[in-house]
């Protein structure tokens, strides 16, 4: 899902160093976050899992529109919540990039990407859908998640510019609005997976669901 | 059946088939080779359009930025035993 592919010395330096330095700034705010919180050994075993579940995943290309691949931000955002969460995404991130799955560049814009998905999907799965039974919670959760990255990530690329292109303004905009609608097929099967695991963790084990 | 599954459903197949429907006009990597004003041929041999020679003070950067961070904690922590 939400992930920027292009290549390092796509984004000017600058630019770069503006979003791994608001990368940075909400790592610590993550950090200082979790601090105010118990971690127990069950948290940090669920976050170590979902770590290597994203990075996995991450991995395996679908074969839909020249390539896509799930994320599992969301359920990473539900079963860890946004501190924690926003610690996973980061590693996830840097590892990915040592075997070529994004810039090392990028890692800063990627991590507020997949951040975002993060911490929207933990408050849409808490607050907004709890009237709802777990699998839509789930599913809507995942859904609105995956969006918010997909328009963030559409957002970090139109704000930074392309070293070299040729599009400017509208017609980038107009380029990039593309990505995040190929990514919608993905989002939907993201969030029925998401669904069921949820649904699944909920009759199981309900006290791992909420971060 | 529950309104919510209803609801549910039609959003996502909504959302498919828009997908699907864009799917059939363009893919990921027309996107990237036009954003990075490349070819297919060109972004097999890795030669991107992009301006050459950023990479070193990129990585320079990273690692600098990286380097002080590390200082930084250090130092903090240091004052603080």
């Amino acid at each position: 899902m939400a992930h920027i592919h292009l290549p390092d010395g796509t984004f000017s330096l600058q630019w770069v160093i503006v979003w791994w330095a608001l990368a940075l700034a909400l790592l610590a705010i993550a950090l200082v976050a979790s601090r105010r919180q118990i971690i127990t050994v069950q948290r940090l075993s669920v976050a170590g899992l979902l770590t290597a579940a994203s990075f996995a995943i991450f991995q395996v290309e679908l074969p839909f529109a020249g390539g896509v691949h799930m994320n599992f931000t969301p359920l990473i955002g539900i079963l860890a919540g946004p501190a924690l969460g926003s610690l996973i995404v980061f590693i996830v991130n840097i590892l990915s990039a040592t075997i070529g799955h994004g810039g090392w560049g990028m890692i800063g814009a990627n991590t507020l990407v997949n951040a975002s998905e993060v911490i929207s999907a933990y408050y849409l799965f808490t607050f907004a859908t709890r009237r709802f039974e777990l699998f839509t919670r789930g599913a809507i959760a995942a859904f609105g998640g995956l969006l918010v990255g997909n328009v963030l990530s559409v957002l970090i690329i139109m704000i930074s510019g392309i070293q070299g292109s040729t599009l400017r303004g509208t017609e980038l905009f107009m380029y990039l609005l593309q990505i995040p609608i190929l990514n919608l097929f993905i989002a939907a099967i993201e969030a029925i997976v998401t669904g069921f695991v949820v649904e699944y963790l909920g009759k199981v084990r309900k006290d791992l669901i909420g971060g | 059946m529950k309104w919510q599954y209803i609801v549910l459903a039609a959003l996502l197949i909504g959302a498919v088939a828009f997908s699907l429907w864009m799917a059939t006009h363009i893919g990921m990597n027309d996107i990237e080779h036009r954003l990075t004003n490349t070819s297919e041929g060109e972004q097999e041999q890795g030669g991107f359009h992009v301006e050459e020679g950023v990479n070193i003070p990129m990585y320079l950067g990273i690692v600098g930025a990286l380097v002080a961070i590390g200082v930084g904690i250090y130092v903090y922590k240091s004052r603080r035993q």
